[in-house]
């Protein structure tokens, strides 16, 4: 599909047409090469064609700090039965946590903190408390610059272990890093979502754990549960 | 939020053509921008994005797994129109993955400003603040490079 006036116009430049953005010349020149070019034109309309949704990475709430003691169990919410499902508990790894049940997960001495961004079907970001079909996940970490530099996301469930993200190498650590992709969580039992930070092929041994105890250190982990049918 | 709500579908579409899988681009979307919001309230220009989701989605095609799972499933219609090939010959996603792994950072940038963005050279050459001579050397060499794997596949058969 050629361009029939020689010099394509380039999608950036029919994107900032469709939106309005270019000075009225360079509008002008854009709109009496799409009126003599077919191929331009196709382009253009397909930028004006809707966008699939989105997914909204709406900026997360701040969560409450909780104290901590070393070796207690945090708990938060009401215990309900196991039919509807809607309940959590949050059991920190080694060392003092702080932070919000199913969203926020803190190492001691702040070595490494995680975040879960729970987007619903629609885009909505929804607390990272519970899942539902549909949800994805995506996590986002800080951690000090000198740990370990590959990150790996395992999910434990019913007595199985899930890599719901492959390793991904970071570089170098920092603040509020989000591991590129997401993942889904389904089934009927509570779900715990653990990061886990490894030096470069220490990744592969970690699908043989059963357990979050079974991890090294420096991780973090959350326990979600599957949300409440209505 | 609003700039969001704004450049978010030129981005999605710029990372379909890329990756040509609908759910991949929409990750490297959302994860830019939610990295954005992170560092600081001020959203660059389109420009900018577009430059960044490039980097983003080359970043996924050096990842040897990525890799495989997007070759696997790719949608070719998400592509769009070509009207730039090379040598040719469209750059096809099985392509750009070779390519990519071949070429550099800064080359494997303007291959996707040209073949898959469309741009000039004097486009390319102002986005990146280069001259316009070093943006014609860089697609020199992709097209040489293009030429040779073209060239092998076509000896093998």
């Amino acid at each position: 599909m050629k361009c029939q006036r020689g010099e394509p116009v380039s999608w950036l430049r029919l994107e900032l047409y469709g939106l309005g953005e270019l000075p009225e010349a360079e509008a002008r020149e854009i709109a009496e090469h799409l009126a003599a070019c077919g191929a331009c034109q196709a382009c253009f309309e397909r930028t004006a064609l809707p966008a699939p949704p989105l997914g909204l990475p709406l900026p997360a709430a701040k969560p409450r700090r909780v104290a901590w003691r070393a070796h207690a169990v945090w708990a938060a919410g009401s215990v309900v039965s196991a039919a509807l499902g809607a309940w959590l508990l949050w059991m920190p790894s080694q060392g003092d946590l702080a932070g919000r049940p199913g969203s926020r997960a803190s190492v001691k001495g702040g070595d490494m903190s995680m975040e879960l961004l729970r987007l619903d079907a629609q885009g909505r970001q929804l607390a990272a408390t519970h899942f539902a079909p549909g949800d994805r996940f995506k996590v986002s970490l800080s951690c000090a610059a000198e740990v370990a530099p590959e990150a790996s996301v395992l999910v434990f469930q019913a007595g199985q272990t899930f890599v719901a993200m492959p390793p991904h190498a970071l570089g170098s650590c920092g603040n509020h890093r989000t591991l590129p992709g997401a993942f889904r969580l389904t089934g009927e039992s509570a779900a715990e979502v653990c990061v886990v930070l490894s030096d470069p092929g220490g990744a592969a041994a970690l699908a043989n754990a059963r357990e979050k105890a079974a991890l090294p250190e420096p991780h973090a982990c959350a326990l979600l549960a599957p949300e409440p049918s209505p | 939020m609003q700039a969001y709500l704004r450049y978010a579908p030129a981005l999605q579409r710029k990372a379909e053509r890329i990756l040509q899988n609908r759910e991949d681009a929409q990750d490297v979307v959302q994860t830019l921008f939610v990295d954005l919001l992170q560092d600081s309230a001020d959203v660059p220009d389109l420009a900018y994005l577009y430059r960044a989701v490039t980097n983003r989605c080359l970043n996924m095609l050096r990842d040897k797994a990525t890799r495989a799972r997007l070759l696997s499933r790719h949608d070719v219609a998400l592509r769009g129109p070509v009207r730039t090939s090379c040598e040719d010959r469209t750059i096809d996603l099985d392509l750009l993955t070779k390519l990519s792994g071949t070429l550099d950072q800064e080359h494997a940038e303007v291959l996707v400003f040209h073949y898959f963005d469309d741009m000039s050279q004097s486009e390319i050459a102002e986005l990146l603040g280069l001259s316009r001579k070093t943006i014609g050397v860089r697609l020199a060499r992709i097209r040489s490079l293009v030429a040779n794997l073209v060239g092998d596949k076509r000896g093998e058969s």
